[in-house]
């Protein structure tokens, strides 16, 4: 029995013999005869769309970013400052990002719903369809289902984040544990991956035999996502041992090193291209530290220049290697900030009328779209939500989100929230 | 405990009363009476600087309100002698205001348009009124001319944010502190660092954040004491920290004492002066609705004197009578997520009601 979880396409679960043998036929495996319906025409183009999701967790101030309100009462003290694209203008925070505005598209008018990080995180990055009793994907995970890791092999969703690594299963949802996040921490590859200098590689080889078969006895009687889920991280692993360039960051160039910061950002971001470079499907960095409720504005002039310097240094990459034409790039956090000031001389959660950035696969170039009043506190005009965007980033990737389903067990969901639709000002 | 400490504590040991509070719809950086104390004036984060009368008990506000600026007015900062008071903001700019003269459409005596690149934190005045200091967010540290505004010094060897300058009460070397808790005393006749005060406990990089630094600097009146105060810091993003400050022995460059002030929630000293009857007064804010007044002698191991009924305390300033202590705070109910709106449907905002304090008469000696 087989546990497809898309109506269509066909299935881009990666076998152990596709991953060791080598995919003889990436579109037979990918794309499925049967499957492809109203899509078989782009299936060339959609293996080589890749993302990068930049998530600044604890939510990065709208006004000392994106949207800024100079002299008005909630505008901060900062300056705004001239961009590339003549008449927009972002904070003085963001000089190196403002050079590269022709890249970009602002979105000036999220409005969402969660105004706790409990809720928000999860609900942002699943997309907040319409409750169904399941648990949905993350953006990266159903980015993973949807597109499969692509002609690189390498896995489909990886996370570099501060801190501590590991497989985090729970991104995956209903799709299984196997979509969920191949996690960096601070840049490094998982502990041991290398075969020990001591085993020869036919003694290696016999070794997998004993581990494959080992597996199957512990496959028998148990449910199949759980064993795919093992042998999919386990020859993921495999893969990244061939890829070690990828974590040497003693070999990345000294003067990107510079270019994008030396700070923990910067770094990430650095190697985020290189995982790009190498084909990773989706690449998603973050940020941690941004609840900034007090002392928000010495914390922003703090915080945004490393952001500024690795994001800008990153588009600017992009652009200059023609890799914006497939990647996506989507730089977010759960929520802006609060216009008005507290105590504590901070901003707090607002999802009423909040900006993202995003730039390259499919999106327009120097654009912004939508705005917010005068005193940055609401919406002026119709807002846009999570489930918009997941539209929008779906149709950015080729994916048509109106019209595929993912297949839960035969129960059919929507891949975006049905009611909603894709931002059409923001896409080429 | 000496003598003179037994004999100042004897003299005056205050247990300051409210008085009254100035309730407005603005938020105020800092709010500081004038060195004649007819006038009380507040730096506004709607670019203007306020004034209020303060010659009497009613405290009239005094219209119109001195512009000019743009973004937040961060402090003034006033001649001692004569009626002048400096006004700085976010946007970089720096003006004189001759405040006995300024008539129904005040405008300044002399502006620097971009005296800093950016956020000026801090303005101080010498001892005889004829420099004026600037520190900024773009690293510099500027010496002004009080006359005309014209530029006699920049000093630029500080890697890092400056958060606070002031001069020494001998007028002859001024010291800026940084946000990585480094304070470099600079000679005014040599223009050179000649040593440096290390702060460096209420600094923490946090992932990405410094968070911290050097947020006040004040000396003792005969300026052999250096106090430098802020957070010993425990996070970034929403700033914990302890309230601390720290007097350096000036001739020496040591810490005499450290002065921890509260708990973690309560964070930043932002204001401190030291009183000339041998205490601390810091005023101090960190999360909303939790700030207080605290008075302490430096041998002490508790505070004579913590009022907490003012919100989130910005700034502090002494009467010249010794009477009256203004203290800028925050409106309670200061913060929270989502749209908070009015009973008139419009969203809400905060202000700084201005608390006086009535002290005690000092006993003259």
């Amino acid at each position: 029995m087989t546990h497809d979880s898309l109506c269509t396409p066909i299935d881009h679960r990666v076998s152990r013999r596709e991953l060791l043998g080598g995919m003889s036929c990436l579109a037979a495996t990918a794309f499925g005869a049967g499957a492809l319906t109203g899509l078989a025409d782009e299936a060339p183009k959609i293996k080589d769309k890749q993302v990068l999701f930049v998530w600044i967790d604890g939510g990065m101030s709208q006004l000392e970013s994106w949207d800024p309100k100079p002299n008005t009462p909630f505008g901060g003290p900062f300056r705004p400052i001239a961009t590339s694209v003549p008449g927009v203008q972002v904070s003085e925070l963001m000089p190196h990002t403002a050079k590269q505005m022709q890249h970009l598209v602002v979105l000036r008018n999220m409005a969402t719903k969660d105004n706790s990080h409990s809720a928000g995180v999860p609900r942002i990055q699943r997309g907040d369809p319409k409750n169904r009793g399941v648990t949905y994907p993350f953006f990266g995970s159903a980015v993973a289902k949807l597109l499969g890791p692509g002609s690189s092999k390498l896995p489909p969703y990886v996370w570099i984040k501060p801190g501590n690594g590991g497989f985090i299963h729970a991104d995956g949802g209903f799709l299984g544990p196997q979509y969920g996040a191949l996690a960096f921490g601070d840049g490094k590859p998982p502990e041991n991956i290398l075969r020990n200098p001591t085993v020869t590689e036919d003694d290696d080889a016999i070794r997998n035999q004993l581990r494959e078969t080992a597996n199957k006895r512990y496959a028998a009687g148990r449910r199949p996502e759980v064993n795919e889920a093992n042998s999919y991280v386990y020859e993921m692993a495999r893969k990244l041992m061939q890829r070690q360039d990828l974590f040497d960051t003693a070999s990345f160039d000294p003067k990107d090193v510079e270019r994008y910061g030396t700070h923990e950002f910067g770094r990430h971001m650095l190697q985020a291209r290189k995982m790009l470079e190498a084909g990773v499907r989706f690449v998603k960095v973050n940020s941690y530290g941004w609840d900034t409720h007090g002392d928000n504005f010495i914390g922003h002039r703090n915080l945004m220049p490393k952001f500024d310097q690795g994001f800008a240094a990153m588009i600017e990459d992009l652009a200059a290697r023609g890799m914006l034409d497939n990647v996506l790039v989507i730089a977010m956090s759960e929520f802006g900030r609060t216009p008005r000031i507290n105590g504590h001389i901070g901003r707090d959660h607002w999802p009423e009328a909040w900006s993202l950035v995003m730039s390259g696969c499919g999106m327009k170039k120097g654009v912004v779209v939508g705005k917010t009043n005068a005193k940055g506190t609401d919406v002026d005009g119709e807002g846009y939500d999570i489930g918009h965007l997941f539209h929008t980033w779906f149709q950015a990737l080729g994916i048509k989100s109106d019209k595929i389903e993912y297949d839960n067990h035969g129960q059919p969901l929507p891949i975006a929230h049905d009611e909603m639709f894709s931002v059409k000002e923001a896409l080429a | 405990m000496n003598d003179d400490l037994t004999t100042l504590k004897e003299q005056f040991t205050p247990k300051p009363k409210p008085f009254k509070v100035l309730e407005n719809k603005r938020e105020f950086g800092a709010a500081r009476f004038s060195p004649c104390g007819k006038f009380l004036f507040a730096a506004g984060y709607d670019g203007q600087v306020h004034r209020w009368d303060s010659s009497g008990d009613e405290f009239n506000e005094v219209a119109p309100a001195l512009g000019g600026h743009n973004g937040w007015v961060q402090d003034v900062a006033f001649d001692a002698a004569a009626p002048a008071v400096y006004s700085v903001d976010t946007w970089g700019r720096l003006s004189r205001w001759d405040y006995a003269a300024l008539g129904e459409q005040p405008l300044p005596k002399w502006s620097v348009e971009a005296a800093h690149d950016g956020w000026i934190t801090s303005v101080a005045v010498s001892p005889d009124g004829q420099l004026v200091a600037t520190g900024g967010l773009d690293r510099a540290v500027r010496v002004w001319s009080a006359i005309d505004g014209t530029k006699r010094h920049e000093f630029l060897a500080q890697p890092d944010d400056i958060l606070q300058v002031a001069f020494h009460p001998d007028g002859k070397s001024l010291v800026s502190g940084d946000l990585k808790g480094i304070v470099k005393l600079w000679d005014l006749a040599s223009g050179q660092s000649t040593r440096q005060f290390d702060a460096g406990v209420l600094y923490k990089l946090d992932r990405l954040q410094d968070v911290g630094g050097a947020r006040c600097l004040t000396f003792n009146a005969d300026g052999s004491l250096l106090f430098v105060a802020g957070t010993k810091p425990v996070n970034g993003g929403n700033v914990q920290g302890i309230p601390t400050v720290l007097a350096f022995d000036w001739a020496g460059g040591t810490v005499k004492h450290t002065l921890e002030l509260g708990q973690a929630g309560d964070v930043y000293v932002c204001d401190l002066r030291f009183h000339t009857a041998g205490f601390v007064m810091a005023a101090i804010s960190g999360n909303p609705g939790t700030g207080k007044l605290v008075f302490r002698r430096l041998d002490d191991k508790e505070a004579f004197f913590t009022h907490t009924a003012i919100a989130n305390c910005h700034s502090l300033s002494l009467h010249p009578n010794g009477n009256r202590l203004a203290v800028a705070g925050t409106n309670g109910g200061s913060n929270g997520n989502g749209k908070v709106l009015d009973k008139d449907g419009e969203y809400k905002g905060n202000w700084s009601p201005i608390t006086i304090l009535d002290l005690s008469k000092p006993t003259s000696s």
